[in-house]
């Protein structure tokens, strides 16, 4: 039977009353802990939704639990996180709150799942509520059926293994394609064992998964979901950067990466990144905005989503991260079709450009001490044109209005440092995701605060036709920031320990 | 190129070419292409080298139970 209870969070401590209202095989002691440590004080309270039916559990309850001697429960338990403005009305059986919106209210869902150990099931939080997040994230719109409402979350999936018939890879390919089957219509939905299923090229029965997947097998996962899986690897410490600029590329293209941590024999999905806040002048060696990076975000199923990590572990940290970014060995993305240039290629197309653009550039302007591209749909490439309208004056607009481009293409921004602490530009080009890596001219459209080369991409001539922006403010040119969601800065730990409490780590 | 782009083109105010420009840029777009050939085909050798490191039994296998 499905019934409710109520949890009025004044201090981290009462999230041991849910040791109170859940029974002891969803390991309600282990939760609290958990949720007590790592999410800000702006969660309030709790609805606690008993005999709740999950799908990724029964996926798995069919197919493997329903089958063992040791008997589990089929139903779920769902905690469901508002902030102080809601609260429960159990003789209505509803919630309330002040202004009538408890949407506005909602920070998202975990699922328990009663397997004794492992129990954090299927997830959709808001980063917001995250100790220690911050900076930007990718994040799609989902609902929650909550008592009749239904509340949308922005965030990402997540979930802990369940060790015996999924590890951390089976749940990061888990959360990636459930990502996109919620984000994309074309994508269908995989449950959690089908995903344990595809991993393998024959039905391995029940306890084989537990040994692990190795990248091989996740790229099988992904082919086989219709996705175009691109593996790209470590090769030493000397091509850092080509390893490092490929994967900023991709994340801020909004694509979730698998990433493989060989030295925890572990994998986690990269999700978001936090720009420094005072911008640093690049090495002479490098400039790519990579230098600019300063944690990842990643979904960890060792940890509660959203864990911030370190580029390289600090020794005199007095909270060690469970990882760091320069232990990252590979990774997959997920490419959609029609993405024939790869990042390894527009890297180089950066610089040919760049090189141009230096050619002929007024000595007094500011230099281009940074680069950075990422690839973007032309409809968010116009809705950012339309937004900014008046900074990029009426005629760049009109020109994004009118290109003729594939769904995809990648944007190449050129700035200095002083423009990139301010969030300008200096010049930007519109480059073809679906040309060849052959293509002796790729690019769309190249531009300045001035002048925009438009290319004819129809013709086998590469003369371009320029014209004069003629923009009315000659204010800066904005920076594009299109494709993840700023994560709002999380509260200060109000009493957790002594110190606080440091992001990413697991009691 | 697309009629309707071309002409929303003639109808914008046309700049002078920056032939210095888009001479240097021609130049190193053509430099560009063997070395973009080069990388994908040093990125693919490697994956092949990780796959191949991965389907070796008890391997590269990601279970952490942390």
């Amino acid at each position: 039977m499905v019934s409710y209870d109520w949890i009025e969070l004044r201090t981290p401590a009462d999230y041991d009353l849910l040791i109170e209202v859940l029974d002891p095989e969803f390991d309600p002691k282990g939760i609290a802990q958990r949720l007590k440590t790592q999410f800000t004080p702006a969660t309030k309270g709790i609805l606690v939704e008993h005999g709740y039916v999950d799908k990724d559990y029964r996926s798995t309850f069919y197919s493997f639990y329903a089958k063992m001697a040791r008997p589990y429960r089929p139903d779920c338990v769902r905690l469901h996180f508002f902030d102080g403005t809601v609260w429960y009305d159990e003789h209505r059986t509803d919630i309330a709150c002040s202004d009538l919106r408890p949407q506005d209210h909602y920070f998202g869902y975990i699922v328990l799942r009663p397997t004794m150990e492992a129990t954090l099931g299927r997830s959709l939080l808001s980063p917001d509520m995250r100790l220690g997040a911050r900076g930007r994230a990718i994040q799609s719109i989902h609902h929650a059926n909550v008592l009749g409402h239904r509340l949308p979350i922005w965030g990402f999936p997540s979930m802990t293994q369940h060790v015996d018939i999924a590890v951390c890879a089976h749940v990061c390919c888990w959360a990636i394609l459930r990502y996109y089957s919620e984000t994309y219509p074309k994508h269908k939905e995989y449950l959690l064992h089908d995903i344990t299923k595809l991993a393998a090229p024959f039905d391995p029965g029940g306890i084989v998964p537990s040994l692990g997947i190795n990248v091989f097998e996740a790229e099988r996962v992904f082919q086989t979901a219709d996705c175009f899986p691109l593996l790209v690897g470590r090769r030493n410490s000397s091509s850092d950067e080509a390893f490092f600029s490929q994967f900023l590329a991709y994340l801020e293209s909004g694509f979730p990466l698998f990433v493989e941590i060989p030295s925890k024999e572990h994998a986690v999905v990269a999700v978001g990144h936090n720009w420094k806040q005072s911008a640093v002048p690049p090495p002479a060696s490098s400039s790519h905005v990579w230098t600019q990076v300063e944690t990842l975000l990643t979904v960890d199923d060792n940890l509660l989503p959203y864990a911030s990590i370190p580029l390289e572990a600090s020794p005199n940290a007095a909270h060690q991260p469970p990882y760091a970014a320069n232990q990252f060995n590979s990774f997959i993305v997920a490419l959609p079709d029609k993405i024939f240039y790869p990042a390894d290629a527009i890297g180089v197309t950066c610089q040919a450009v760049k090189r141009a653009l230096e050619s002929s550039r007024d000595p007094d302007l500011e230099p281009l001490e940074l680069e950075r591209y990422f690839i973007t749909t032309v409809s968010k490439l116009r809705e950012h044109a339309r937004e900014y309208q008046s900074l990029l004056g009426d005629s760049l607009v009109g020109l994004l209005m009118h290109l003729k481009t594939a769904q995809y293409v990648w944007v190449i921004e050129y700035c200095s440092v002083r423009q990139w602490q301010s969030g300008h530009i200096a010049a930007r080009a519109i480059v073809d995701a679906t040309a060849s890596s052959t293509d002796k001219m790729p690019i769309w459209v190249l531009h300045d605060e001035e002048v925009a080369h438009v290319f004819d991409r129809t013709s086998a001539e590469t003369q371009p036709t320029s014209i004069q922006l003629s923009r009315a403010t000659h204010g800066p040119l904005p920076r594009m920031e299109l494709n993840l969601r700023p994560v709002v800065e999380s509260y200060a730990p109000t009493g957790t320990s002594e110190g606080g409490t440091v992001t990413g780590e697991d009691e | 190129m697309n009629e309707k782009l071309d002409d929303y083109l003639q109808r914008c105010t046309l700049a002078a070419t920056d032939q210095t420009m888009l001479d240097e840029l021609s130049r190193q777009m053509d430099k560009a292409v063997p070395e973009i050939t080069k990388n994908i085909r040093q990125r693919e050798e490697l994956a092949a080298e990780l796959r191949f490191a991965a389907s070796k039994p008890s391997q590269s296998r990601n279970n952490n139970q942390d």
